[in-house]
């Protein structure tokens, strides 16, 4: 069958089976491996993207549910060769080690701070608190996304996508 | 080629119009259950159905004195309604503990009542609030309570060919939910406990649901416990005494996330917490 998304902002149709997971498309069909399969099974936050405007974690989502959404990846952020603030953060702080798991964390910050840039260090932890890390510990994700946010916050530096 | 199609349909008529055609189709709402079960072989090949396109079948409202949350309702709409966090706090906080916020944006309340597992966090604050399932067919909508409704592990009274529109509940303010998991998100319940009550201006209680989770082969009505309180002034002894009555309620067995004499023992310590909460709430 045939699906049609806006992934990061382009337009696209991609013959798909039924069955199958909008993981599985985007890293075997549309060759976005930017949202990494850890245990494929909805607890590790490895795969998430943001559809539709929410976080969610695509190794549990049916494709064909997605028909006319709008997904966002990891590979719709950088801009001109120029990293996204928030990505940028992610170094800064040492928020990343093998990076295994931040594309899904920067996916679920980015979808909570678009519905809420002022939020506190709680609700950051609240939201990440399906994606997990084995290697950096939360500490410097935590602080690299609550930088981020204070970045928003700060008028008139206004970060769109 | 796949043995897999797949439907979106539009309405819940157009639903019940292809259950009937093709008997062995798969409803599908977020699908958090349903692909796992694909992946792990354990789906029958046929018609995917997606019923998330489903106006008629989202949302919460309140209307005639009924609290009614349509099926593809997501937990995290619930756990983000103040609607149900003044009138429905057990499954508010529910809500609220279940698996993360991502997965909330996904799970459905109709999904998680049929998929319907012992463990589910749905069906014990919907028990303790008196809540009923409306399942529809082609020969009509029947209404049953959620403790009939369910019918063991994994097992509803849904029958083939039916869809399960949402449940449908009496809003009750004087209702409180605890779980014990594992850690603090993502943690699958080791056990749950949801009291609902009623109590007039002297503090005696005049109505009470309580009921629990993962303590039994499906959620399960405390009707013991129940009876214990109903009628009385809460004090230690009756206190102690419908903690002594949740033992006559429960069947816990031996699991991978607890023993039953460790389910036994803590099942009257949430069961107390979650009475307290609900009792002593402002509301
Ligand atoms: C990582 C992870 C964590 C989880 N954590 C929890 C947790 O903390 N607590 C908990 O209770 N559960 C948990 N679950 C289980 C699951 O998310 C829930 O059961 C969820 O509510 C299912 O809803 P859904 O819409 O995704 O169901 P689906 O997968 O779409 O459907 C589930 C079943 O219900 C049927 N169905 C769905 N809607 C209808 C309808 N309206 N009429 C008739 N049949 C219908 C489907 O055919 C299927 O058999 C978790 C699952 C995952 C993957
Ligand atoms: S791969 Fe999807 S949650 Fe782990
Ligand atoms: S950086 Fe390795 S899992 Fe997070």
């Amino acid at each position: 069958m045939l699906l049609h998304i806006i992934l990061n902002g382009k337009p696209i149709t991609a013959e798909i089976e039924p069955e199958q997971t909008l993981l599985s498309v985007l890293r075997n069909d549309l060759k976005h491996t930017g949202a990494k399969q850890g245990c494929g099974v909805g607890e590790c936050g490895a795969c998430t993207v943001v559809l539709d405007g929410r976080a969610i974690k695509s190794c549990t989502v049916l494709a064909a549910q997605c028909e006319g959404s709008e997904v966002l990846t990891i590979e719709g952020l950088a801009k001109n060769n120029e990293l996204h603030p928030l990505q940028r953060a992610f170094i800064d702080h040492g928020a990343i080690q093998c990076g295994y798991c931040t594309a899904g964390f920067i996916m679920t910050a980015l979808a909570l701070l678009q519905r809420k840039p002022n939020a506190t260090r709680g609700e950051i932890q609240a939201a990440i608190s399906g994606n997990l890390c084995r290697c950096t510990g939360y500490v410097q994700i935590i602080d690299a996304i609550e930088a981020y946010a204070a970045a928003l916050g700060e008028p008139p530096a206004k970060e769109g996508l | 080629m796949s043995e897999f199609t797949f439907c979106s349909v539009f309405s819940i008529d157009e639903a019940l119009m292809k259950l009937a055609q093709e008997p062995g189709a798969c409803v599908v709402a977020g699908g958090t259950d349903v692909t796992l079960r694909i992946r792990e072989g354990r789906q029958r090949p046929g018609l995917l159905l997606d019923i998330s396109r489903i106006a008629e079948l989202q949302g919460i409202r309140e209307e005639r004195g009924y609290i009614h949350i349509g099926a593809t309702t997501t937990l995290a709409a619930i756990a983000s309604s103040e609607l149900l966090a003044a009138k429905a706090p057990a499954l508010y906080e529910a809500a609220n503990r279940f698996a993360d916020p991502n997965t909330r944006n996904r799970a459905t309340i109709g999904g998680n009542i049929v998929n319907a597992s012992p463990g589910a966090d749905t069906p014990p604050p919907l028990c303790a609030l008196g809540a009923e399932v409306l399942l529809r067919s082609p020969k009509g909508t029947r209404c049953l309570p959620v403790w009939e409704y369910l019918l063991g592990p994994n097992r509803t009274a849904l029958l083939p060919g039916e869809l399960v529109l949402g449940v449908r509940f009496k809003p009750c303010p004087h209702s409180a939910f605890i779980k014990i998991g594992l850690r603090k998100a993502m943690a699958i319940s080791v056990e749950t406990a949801a009291v609902a009550l009623e109590k007039d201006e002297n503090g005696v209680i005049t109505a009470c649901g309580i009921a629990f989770g993962a303590l039994g082969p499906k959620a399960l009505r405390a009707w013991n416990t129940e009876k214990a309180l109903l009628n009385k002034r809460p004090s230690n002894a009756v206190l102690a005494a419908a903690v002594a009555a949740v033992g006559t309620d429960i069947q816990p067995r031996d699991g991978l996330r607890g023993t039953k004499e460790y389910r036994y023992s803590t099942a009257g310590v949430i069961f107390e917490r979650a009475f307290l909460a609900a009792y002593h709430s402002s509301i």
